[in-house]
């Protein structure tokens, strides 16, 4: 009888570890796994129901979407995670007062200051302001194109694979728990208390590492290097047209 | 013959000068004593708005959008004006552009606003500038005012 009960823990161990193996090759099916079920609280802007929808309720026309399937051909569409970053460089006439317009302006778009140094502040603004960011440097100063740099990192795979792993891991985690329930011995309770801990802590670097993606595609990050143009760090500005000196409030309001 | 030609010419330059009209807007009046402006028009609030033909050195390549680089350029990397945002007009001169520029001015905040418009060798210069307070709501008023250059 005992031989029989470990047989079985044993079998269902070995079963529970071959379906975490091959999640990654499963079907992404996740159309009941939103945030909220995922587990965490630091979710990015879109509900869960933009996460996965249908083919026929969405339309393929959708240019943030990607579609995944099975070998049967389910075909589902499931939202691209990207990460957006960019780093300007901008040429102003007063850094602190640039940089205080720039914070101010990333407020009110619902970002926020990140760190800020003397002459570089890092800024997180939500993924859908990210675009406005360029336009507002170059009303703060000359925007230095050779040094723009702005990339986008599609993690859409990545994000999809950890949330399947989580799934089954999750679902890994009860099928030990019954085990639990009805393990005799207790080298055998052991053995399933040591397996607990050891998927716990794997759903734990899972959720971590998701949440960590979700933050990072919800806020773009924007790293702005000032120079101060004044500064000769570039140049001395100067246009050899006399008339452009005589522009200006300086002699209009006289 | 020099003289008779220069006096044509400075003859020629004074109409020219005095031929410069702008419809002048609301609130603001215009002056008789110009100064260095071909055009002036001061408001009750102290706002003023200008016209200053300048000479295009280079008839092809100075075109709108190069005059429209680098007076921003220059106001925002020499002379610390802000940038704040831009548009487009059409006169009886041609195509035109505006810009609006922010500066602290004796530790007031001020609004600047410059219109442009390239007719070949002509670069028609239209200022506008005030305390921000007041001049803000003048703006599309004078624009509407830039349009009517002639």
């Amino acid at each position: 009888m005992q031989r029989k009960r470990k047989n079985r823990f044993l079998a269902v161990v070995v079963v529970a570890a071959i379906q975490t193996a091959c999640g990654a090759a499963a079907s992404y099916q996740m159309a009941h796994t939103g945030y909220a079920e995922a587990g965490f609280s630091g979710a990015p802007a879109p509900e869960p129901a933009h996460l996965v929808l249908r083919a026929e309720q969405r339309g393929v026309r959708d240019k943030d979407a990607v579609i995944t399937g099975d070998q049967g051909g389910n075909a589902e569409l499931v939202q691209r995670m990207i990460i957006y970053t960019g780093s300007f460089v901008v040429d102003v006439y007063d850094i602190k007062e640039a940089q205080g317009k720039l914070i101010e302006f990333v407020k009110g778009e619902g970002g926020y200051l990140q760190q800020m140094s003397s002459y570089t502040v890092v800024l997180r603004i939500p993924a859908d302001k990210f675009a406005l960011v360029e336009p507002k440097l170059k009303q703060l100063g000359r925007v230095d194109d050779t040094l723009t740099d702005i990339r986008a990192q599609d993690i859409t795979e990545e994000y999809y694979d950890l949330q399947l792993q989580l799934k089954t891991r999750k679902e890994y985690l009860e099928s030990l728990r019954k085990l639990l329930d009805g393990a005799g011995k207790l080298e055998e309770k052991l053995a399933v208390q040591k397996e607990i801990a050891r998927v716990v802590d794997e759903l734990e670097r899972i959720e971590g590492r998701l949440r960590l993606l979700s933050q990072q595609v919800a806020l773009a990050t924007v790293t702005v290097t000032f120079r101060l143009a004044h500064s000769g760090t570039k140049r001395t500005f100067k246009l050899p047209w006399e008339w452009l000196d005589e522009l200006g409030l300086e002699y209009l309001i006289q | 013959m020099k003289t008779m030609t220069y006096i044509l010419f400075a003859a020629s330059a004074l109409v020219s000068a005095s031929c410069i009209s702008l419809q002048t807007p609301e609130k603001y009046a215009e002056r008789t004593e110009t100064g260095r402006y071909d055009y002036l028009a001061i408001s009750t609030d102290a706002s003023a708005i200008s016209v200053t033909v300048r000479r295009n050195e280079d008839k092809k390549k100075g075109t709108l959008a190069y005059w429209t680089e680098a007076s921003r350029n220059h106001l925002t990397l020499s002379r610390g004006y802000e940038f704040l945002k831009e548009g487009e007009f059409t006169s009886e001169e041609g195509a035109g552009r505006w810009m609006l520029f922010a500066k602290k001015y004796r530790g007031v905040d001020f609004l600047y606003l410059l219109g442009l418009v390239v007719d070949g060798r002509d670069i028609y210069v239209l200022e506008a500038g005030g305390e921000k307070e007041p001049f803000e709501p003048d703006v599309p008023r004078i624009v509407k005012a830039f349009e009517t250059l002639d």
